[in-house]
């Protein structure tokens, strides 16, 4: 049987570098094909050419068994392949009908015949067992449904191949596990995936086989029953994985940051901050477990003082803080802050590198002096900081959306450490970072414990929290659910209180 | 009773370049490249229409020619901004100095006069009135004596509605201005779309002008749209381009000035009558959403502050 994709030997290179160098992968018809890499590693280049949005400079590419030349999407969406981006390619102000249909509507009397649509749709829906209301507006779906409706968008267009460009990246965890029965589903009703990722234990649960990508080339490719997590990241990286932290015994020091009874409410009048009260102490990591949309965003957002519409009570570093104190007022208190999403809050894509890295920096003493930013001081610091965080930049000057998102998160980690905060709240530090720089973003925040500074770490990644924290608090429906200290850590036992089973909060160390 | 009559009348004459302008943008808006150079498009348009009359003495020639001049205008502005890259505002700006500078310059060129060309020649739109309807009581002034464009408006309305929300053009439309990205995946040119929404935008205004110039007056006066393309613009801007709400705000200015109009029997100075519409839209369109969001902001904090209830 000929294979679904074939990729012979391609090459793709830009100013300056080899994204795909001489690059040779089959993905054969039914199966899940996980293509893995580092960022940078080449592997969405690779598949843009795949879908038609960028040409080859060199090889071929083959479509069962048919040799194809795509000028644009077009051409692929009619070789029924299909491509869900990493940044959803929806129109949010449409309904979930309209975009599913976008590319090729049904019409009746030169009308767009809606009803027709939805009919059809809904025996895709299911066929492979999706419960969707077609009639929604996509910008008021969460995440993990948009992205359900771009799988249905390429369903609908014929898709019998379908990439998925890291399509975990910002899913909840059942939103992740939904995401893997209906990619098998797809599977095992015809189609062919190709899956995007570097998250290791995914394609260890979903994938039937792998190919390794390192700097443009291929340096693996397994059947994934016949390997593991740890020779796919030495195939990945080119060498063994830290599985744990060097750190030294808590220094505990006094309080860095007090939260007491925050209540706040999102934009729908949900009540998603409910009484929330706990401290952080100089010298230790805390952190804050919870499925995703328990609250933690919003807390985050009332602490660092983006939402300033909440009830309550903050301190930093002992002194109180009014509600009306802008984000930059509570910096100057000792508050450091890395944004849970990069793209939105933690940077400006248009702005350059320097000016992404000078966004916070600018205050500085060192650089503003008299009222004047010394882009020169600026530089050299970002040179260090670039050196240091080994964070792969086109040129000062390009535009920060010129950066990958690992390389992104690692500036935006680089530009908050550089700021030398006492408490330091990450929010998400890692997510859709490679493996390098996550250990990386995960020995400077312990250094930074060891150092005696507060750390407030909110993630959804259970492992991320389990290996840094000294203390957990897991958030569930808006309310600090349960507490438990370092030495009483089990995945377990966090895990029955982010589903929230347990309950056992008491009144205990709230003064 | 005939005073309100007389009122509703006025209403759908002085709506009509307002609504039908603002219907024309709400294209190049939805398609992601808001017009602010609707002023600039409607004088020319004004400014053709009467070169056209005059010449072959029919006012349907003057409305083709101000369509025609609309159309080239709308497709520069298209061809500058999408494929040249020209920045929206900049090129916007410099039309509509240019819309004003150039009537302004070709008045003394063409005609030999200044300030205003007034001419027998110039043939005004024929006032139509329609048979029946006009006799209702109270609305019925919009159906006598109105023009054709007029009507027109009123229908464009509906059928951009329709076109927007039914047909594929609209969904292209839509999705090229809300993103770019996801139109191109699907296959659709958004540059191409942007140009000839721009195109549009351009024959619109230009027809709103030939009713400023051959429908309401007979004849051409420097800077006679006295900012109704800004007007417009306003009421694209504040509806978000949904055609329902450029339709109201239109017919608030719409209005506002007929209700002026009789207040001039109370004998106040002309000039503070003729400010009364700008007045009316400006604020409503500054103050309405200020107010919404102030709301808004002032019951979530009292909600916060009541349920938590303290412990």
């Amino acid at each position: 049987m000929e294979d679904a994709v074939l990729l012979k030997d391609i090459v793709k290179a830009f100013p300056g570098t080899v994204a795909n160098n001489h690059i040779t992968i089959s993905v054969r018809k039914n199966s899940i094909h996980g293509i893995v890499g580092e960022n940078g590693a080449g592997k969405t280049t690779l598949m843009k050419q795949l879908y038609g949005m960028y040409r080859p400079d060199e090889g071929e590419i083959w479509i069962n068994g048919k040799q194809v030349v795509f000028h644009s999407p077009r051409d692929a969406i009619n070789c029924r392949i299909g491509m869900v981006h990493q940044h959803f390619t929806l129109v949010n102000s449409m309904s979930v009908v309209e975009n599913i249909i976008l590319g090729r509507p049904v019409l009746k009397y030169g009308f767009v015949d809606i009803r027709r649509a939805k009919k059809e749709i809904g025996l895709l829906c299911g066929k492979y067992n999706f419960d969707m209301d077609l009639d929604a507006k996509v910008e008021d779906l969460p995440v993990g449904l948009k992205q359900r409706v771009e799988i249905l968008k390429a369903l609908y267009l014929g898709a019998d191949v379908l990439i998925m460009d890291e399509p975990t990246a910002v899913l909840t965890p059942q939103e992740i596990t939904e995401l893997f029965v209906t990619l098998k589903n797809l599977r095992d009703q015809g189609a062919s995936i190709i899956l995007i990722t570097h998250k290791l234990s995914e394609v260890m649960q979903l994938t039937d086989e792998v190919t390794v990508l390192r700097d443009g080339r291929v340096t693996g490719h397994v059947f994934t029953k016949d390997t593991n997590e740890q020779e796919l990241a030495r195939m990945m990286i080119g060498r063994g994985l830290l599985l744990h932290i060097d750190r030294q015994e808590a220094k505990i020091g006094g309080k860095a940051l007090g939260v007491r009874n925050i209540r706040c409410k999102n934009d729908d009048g949900m009540m998603v901050v409910n009484d929330v009260s706990f401290d952080v102490h100089y010298g230790e990591i805390v952190g804050i477990a919870g499925v995703q949309g328990n609250g933690q965003t919003e807390l985050i957002e009332v602490i660092s003082g983006i939402n300033q519409e909440y009830a309550g009570r903050i301190e930093i570093d002992g002194q109180e803080v009014l509600t009306k104190s802008s984000p930059w007022q509570r910096r100057a208190m000792g508050l450091g802050h890395i944004p849970e999403d990069r793209q939105r809050e933690g940077s400006a894509p248009d702005a350059t590198i320097e000016d992404n890295f000078l966004m916070t920096t600018y205050r500085k003493p060192e650089i503003n002096r008299h009222a004047l930013i010394s882009r020169k001081k600026a530089l050299q610091e970002l040179e260090d900081m670039v050196r240091e965080f080994k964070i792969k930049i086109p040129g000062y000057r390009a535009k920060g959306s010129a950066l990958s998102g690992g390389n992104m998160q690692k500036l935006i980690f680089a530009r908050e450490y550089n700021l030398n905060p006492r408490c330091l709240i990450a929010s998400q530090p890692t997510r859709g970072v490679d493996i390098g720089a996550m250990e990386f973003i995960h020995s400077h925040l312990a250094r930074m414990r060891d150092q005696g500074k507060a750390v407030l770490l909110v993630s959804n990644e259970l492992s991320e929290i389990m290996l840094l924290s000294d203390r957990v608090l897991v958030m569930y429906e808006g309310k600090i659910s349960g507490e438990v200290k370092a030495g009483e850590l089990s995945e377990e036992k966090i895990g029955l209180l982010m589903a929230g089973i347990v309950q056992e909060r008491g009144e205990q160390d709230v003064e | 009773m005939a005073a309100i009559y007389s009122i509703f009348m006025v209403t759908a004459r002085v709506t009509t370049p307002i609504l039908l302008a603002a219907t024309g943008g709400i294209y190049s808006d939805k398609a992601g490249l808001p017009n602010i150079a609707l002023d600039a498009m409607m004088i020319l348009g004004a400014f053709m229409a009467v070169y056209g009359s005059f010449f072959y003495g029919n006012a349907g020639v003057g409305v083709g020619y101000a369509a025609m001049a609309g159309l080239a205008i709308g497709l520069l502005y298209g061809l500058i901004c999408v494929y040249l890259k020209g920045d929206n505002t900049v090129v916007g700006i410099a039309f509509n100095l240019i819309g004003w500078g150039l009537t302004t310059f070709l008045l003394p060129v063409i005609y030999g006069t200044t300030g205003s060309f007034v001419s027998e020649l110039i043939v005004s739109l024929k006032k139509i009135t329609v048979p029946l309807l006009h006799t209702l009581p109270i609305i019925g002034g919009i159906f006598k004596n109105q023009t054709a464009i007029t009507y027109f408006s009123w229908v464009f309305v509906g059928i951009t509605y329709l076109i927007l929300y039914k047909t594929k053009p609209g969904m292209m439309i839509r999705a090229c201005g809300e993103n770019p990205q996801a139109a191109e995946t699907v296959g659709y040119h958004v540059k191409r779309t942007r140009l000839i929404c721009s195109g549009i935008t351009g024959v619109m205004c230009a027809v709103a002008g030939a009713h400023l110039s051959l429908g309401l007056m007979t004849l051409f006066s420097e800077k006679m749209t006295a900012g109704k393309g800004f007007i417009a613009l306003a009421a694209v801007t504040y509806a978000k381009a949904e055609p329902k709400k450029v339709l109201f705000i239109s017919l608030l200015f719409g209005f506002s000035n007929a209700l002026s109009n009789q207040l001039q029997l109370l004998q106040l100075p002309p000039d503070l009558i003729l400010m009364v519409p700008y007045i009316f839209v400006v604020v409503f369109v500054v103050a309405d959403p200020m107010f919404v969001a102030f709301q808004l902001k002032k019951r979530k904090m009292i909600e916060i502050r009541q349920s938590g209830g303290g412990r």
